[in-house]
């Protein structure tokens, strides 16, 4: 923490600029694409360094701004919609995050799932929870007003919350607390007061069959004041105050680095000045912010590099990108929900921790598990036709031994020495296959790392 | 990979189809071949006929001009076995087929010992010479595979008697005179040598079960060419004593209703026997001994009284897809529900008794309403017909149940008040979740009287919303009886029903392959969807498995199951017929 306390925030959220001292190589591409879509092929990765950073950052928003929606992925949300199953639901996320041509949009979509939880479990209503998920990829990487505003009519988010009915004689208190303490300004920023106030803003805001309806019976049309401003708001107008803030810049922008350069680490507001700044004057679009972190010296720095770990999400799914393989994802999701992270159910209102809290003695061992059945899993396909081909191919094409391709294109981390020479011997047992190899690679603590 | 491929090629390949096994001239002397613990033997008469019958069907061809099976043999899988294929074709200097029509022409047969955990499959040549080469040509090739993968040779050869076999792993392959034998227990092989150079040892053959079995099924064969098997029921109940089925009971109502009957034949016949014969059509005959006192008195709701009992005549409106007709008796099914299950289903039951007795204001469900049906039920599928403006995303097909009332005038107006509740329920679930209700509707048509629940959608219903193009439908015409998926099926229904007529049999089950390709084939994108999520299928891929489906269904022209029994015998019939006019397309687009 001292550490990065001490680095100098404008060198930090400056472009980075490769020299002959820091190249733009394999392992910060594969970084990039990690934190950015999941994990990116040996070929992405390949093509990323011909292209350079840049180029590579600007086809994965390209990608993310013209995404054509596969008839056949809406065909299915609707058709698991009409089953009111929410966990076939989470299939089909996984299925889309694994076939996406966009990827980035498919990483903010879950990241701000995590930030706007909400659970099917309590909300009981696959239809709902598919219309949101639809709202967070729209808004995923433009403007965070309009976003919130949209948020807050969301019905899932509304059922969440509590919120079914506000009316002005009672004001729920749910929504607004959450809006500011989890979604827009973070704890100590506002007051109970100013919760209560709020509320107010909200009032007449219910669900009337399944859809948002603004009641104005039962809005409180009354002065309310809070966040140091008064008049008869209502509740997008609430949200424009809370988002006017000096807090909710900086609060995004927390969010954000803590997602995509480091876990779990309290940054100063110091070091995040400039990103905040930036946000700022960007009126808090979320593009502008995310390119900023993934260009910067910061995110290609020894801070950021393997310095976050996978959610169970992010390695399977990542996992199979890499391969250019599917598997049951039936399946898969029900393996997920073993780890504690299947899509659509978050913990709480918190979303999922992540973090250190992935990784406990059981958990490292399901992980593995979960890889090495990926592997072997009758319903795993590979578009190379067999895990066999797939590293007969991909090492074909590497100027190197096994070990030195496995770490450049899928570990943020080196290995140490003593894994290396494990890892020699095992590889001299001819019965000792592409499957086994993998599954042996994998299930390293350093894989665990993004 | 390439020694196993040679070796399922000539070995397994002859066994082809292993489901298969084969008996050439008389089943009583080959069975010989088998332990006398063996519990269950399957046999091809006469091989070569099949095989050429198979080769020659048009469903082969169809399946061979798929484009997944055309890509299976591009594939790098494919091609060894091309290849393998190739290189044995070469050595013994006529084709595979040919060679395998030989070399099983007196039959194929195999046997299932639950004993020693084994399974035999035999077959006899017609030249031992033939027989001799490709054996010999295979383990060479297999020996020379494993040199090349620097591997030791995987079997071991051995000689027992006059016999010469080899044991691989995990199984073992034998050559006696013109015979072959593949067994995972090489105790089975040394048997069926033993027994064919001296008939020493008690066999298959000399048991009653087999004895039986064979005899009956001597008066039903329907030609030299078909596949039949026996099965020792006896023996099999005595290994699965704990299993409810084979003690004549099962704890699931459904399958009590629709099987009950069978479980009664299984509890006290000591064998079974099948035939399958193929043509341009599929036929199978599954067999039993039976005899009268064997039917239960409580399961009398199954087999009718005296065991005359047989299914209403199938109605088959417009669209018609399938229908499963019967004689039950769902009263007395009813009333004999203690007799028939565990005390925890019965404890379920009587709740479901108490909570359909509100919604039928206090009539007793069990006694007074599905006592009041006649015997005989019938349940029609036909294919959905919708709404221009409101097209569901999963277009199920409409389902109706056709049953006859004892009292008819006293009991539709408790069934009608009885629907009308039961909309009313599914109304309020409806509303708090935000769905679209059901509007109910009564109406008179010429002698029946109609009631239904439409749902309504206000204009503007965002598409999604309407999944199932659903409304129920309760109609009376006479003494007929209609609960239905769709109005306009229960309308046609109504229309159909007239003089009671009966079929043949006790039950019977009918297909139109057509249509169900037709209903297949609407749901084309629910169906790929699925199976993206189910197989991990990208687009491309979960089309073309959904391809292969429609195309197998596409060769069907009509499924057709008859059960029934008689003074001496249970028969079940399964005849399926093929559709040759699709088989010149190939393909289901």
């Amino acid at each position: 923490m001292m550490e990065l306390n001490s680095i100098d925030p404008e060198w930090a959220w400056a472009e980075f600029e490769p020299d002959r001292q820091n190249l733009w190589d394999r392992k910060k591409a594969a970084h990039l694409f990690r934190r950015s879509a999941f994990t990116g092929t040996a070929d992405q990765i390949d093509r990323s360094v011909r292209l350079g950073m840049k180029s590579t950052l600007d086809q994965l928003f390209d990608q993310a701004g013209n995404e054509s929606i596969d008839p056949q992925m809406a065909t299915a949300g609707r058709l698991i919609t009409g089953g009111s199953d929410a966990k076939s639901l989470a299939s089909w996320w996984l299925l889309r995050m694994l076939k996406t041509k966009s990827p980035l949009l498919e990483v903010m979509t879950f990241f701000w799932h995590g930030h706007f939880a909400t659970g099917a479990e309590k909300v009981m209503d696959s239809r709902a929870m598919l219309r949101q998920n639809e709202l967070l990829r729209k808004h995923a990487l433009g403007e965070f007003e309009s976003f919130v505003k949209a948020i807050s009519s969301d019905v899932a988010m509304l059922v969440y919350l509590d919120s079914q009915q506000n009316r002005k004689t009672r004001p729920n208190e749910n929504y607004a607390r959450e809006l500011m303490e989890l979604f827009c300004l973070g704890t100590g920023n506002y007051t109970e007061s100013d919760i209560k106030e709020i509320a107010r803003c909200f009032t007449g805001w219910e669900i009337r069959r399944g859809k948002f309806r603004f009641n104005k019976y039962q809005h409180d049309t009354k002065q309310k004041s809070f966040l140091g401003k008064s008049g008869d708001f209502d509740g997008n107008r609430a949200v424009e105050i809370v988002l006017q803030q000096p807090a909710a810049a900086e609060f995004i922008a927390r969010k954000l680095v803590r997602h995509f350069v480091f876990d779990n680490v309290d940054i100063s507001s110091r070091l995040l000045d400039p990103l905040t700044r930036k946000l700022r004057s960007s009126q808090m679009n979320i593009s502008v912010c995310v390119k900023k972190i993934m260009t910067s010296n910061l995110f290609y720095s020894k801070y950021s590099i393997g310095r976050k770990i996978k959610s169970p999400v992010e390695l399977a799914v990542g996992f199979l990108r890499f391969l250019n393989a599917s598997t049951n994802v039936n399946q898969l999701a029900d393996r997920l929900l073993g780890l504690g992270q299947l899509p659509f159910y978050p913990p709480n209102v918190k979303g999922w921790p992540g973090g250190k809290t992935w990784i406990n003695a059981s958990s490292i061992l399901g992980r593995a598990n979960l890889l090495a059945e990926i592997l072997v899993h009758d319903k795993t396909k590979f578009r190379a036709g067999s895990v066999d081909n797939w590293f007969e191919q991909a090492l074909k094409s590497y100027n190197g031994s096994t070990l030195e391709w496995f770490e450049e294109y899928l570990l943020a981390t080196s290995l140490a020495d003593a894994t290396k020479q494990s890892f020699a011997r095992l590889e001299k047992n001819t019965e000792f296959g592409a499957a086994q190899k993998l599954a042996w690679l994998v299930a390293l603590p350093e894989f665990q790392l993004s | 990979m390439l020694h196993r491929t040679i070796c399922m090629l000539v070995v397994v390949g002859s066994c082809w189809g292993t489901c298969l096994s084969a008996f050439a001239q008389q089943g009583e002397q080959v069975a010989k071949i088998f332990p006398d613990s063996t519990v269950a033997i399957l046999a091809i008469q006469r091989p070569k006929d099949l095989i050429t019958e198979i080769e020659n069907h048009f469903v082969t061809q169809s399946v061979m001009k798929l484009p997944e099976v055309k890509k299976f043999f591009r594939s790098p899988q494919g091609a060894i076995i091309k290849f393998a294929k190739g290189i044995v074709e070469t050595q013994i200097g006529e084709s595979l087929w040919d060679n395998l029509k030989t070399n099983t022409e007196k039959g194929i047969w195999l046997g299932f010992d639950p004993e020693r955990n084994g399974v035999l499959v035999a077959f006899q040549s017609s030249d031992e010479a033939k027989l001799k080469r490709i054996a010999g040509i295979a383990l060479t090739m297999v020996g020379q595979q494993a040199e090349r993968d620097g591997k030791p040779i995987p079997y071991k050869k051995s000689n027992y008697r006059d016999a010469i076999a080899a044991k691989f792993d995990d199984f073992l392959i034998a050559r006696y005179e013109d015979w072959f034998f593949l067994t995972n227990k090489p105790d089975m092989a040394k048997f069926a040598v033993d027994n064919l150079m001296d008939s020493s040892q008690p066999s298959a053959a000399d048991q009653v079960w087999f004895r039986t079995a064979y005899d009956q099924l001597q008066t039903s064969l329907p030609s030299p060419s078909c596949v039949w098997g026996a099965v020792n029921l006896e023996q099999i109940k005595k290994l699965s004593k704990n299993d409810l089925a084979f003690n004549g009971q099962t704890e699931n109502p459904g399958v009590e209703l629709i099987f009950g009957g069978i479980l009664d034949v299984v509890k006290n016949a000591s064998t079974a026997n099948f035939h399958l014969h193929l043509d341009q059509d599929l036929s199978i005959q599954v067999n039993t001994p039976f005899q009268p006192d064997w039917a239960s008195e409580n399961r009398e709701f199954f087999f009718g009284q005296n065991l005359t009992g047989l299914a209403p005549k199938a109605i088959k409106p417009d669209h018609w897809i399938a229908s499963l007709t019967s004689y039950r008796d769902i009263g007395e099914w009813w009333l004999a529900k203690e007799d028939l299950y565990p005390e925890n289903v019965i404890a379920q039951l009587a709740q479901t008794d108490s909570q359909l007795s509100t919604i039928f204001s206090g009539l007793d469900f069990g006694e007074d309403v599905l006592g009041s049906f006649q015997p005989g039920v019938q349940i029609i599928a036909t294919q959905n017909r919708f709404d221009d403006k409101y097209i569901p995303d999963l277009k199920l097909p409409a389902f109706a149940l056709v049953g006859r009332l004892k009292e008819s005038d006293s009991i539709q107006r408790r069934m009608r008040i009885a629907f009308q509740s039961v909309i009313g329920f599914a109304n309020i679930n409806l509303g708090m979740n935000g769905q679209p209700q059901l509007e109910v509707e009564t109406e008179k048509r010429d002698e029946s009287r109609i009631s239904s629940a439409q749902y309504f959608y206000e204009e503007g219903t965002e598409e999604g919303l309407v999944l199932f193009n659903f409304s129920p439908t309760i109609a009376f015409k006479g003494d007929h009886l209609i609960i239905s998926s769709t109005r306009d099926l229960a309308i046609e229904l109504a229309d159909l029903v007239g003089q009671p007529k009966t079929e043949d049999s006790n039950t019977e089950l009918q297909i139109d392959g057509k249509m169900l390709h037709q209903v297949l084939q609407a749901n084309l994108e629910s169906l790929v969807a699925q199976n993206m999520l189910e197989e991990g299928n990208s687009r491309d891929e979960a089309e073309n498995a959904i391809e292969i489906l429609l195309s197998a269904v596409n060769l069907l022209k009509e499924l057709k199951l008859d059960f029934d029994v008689n003074d001496d015998q249970m028969q079940m019939a399964v005849k399926v017929r093929f559709d040759s006019a699709n088989s010149k397309s190939g393909n289901a687009k």
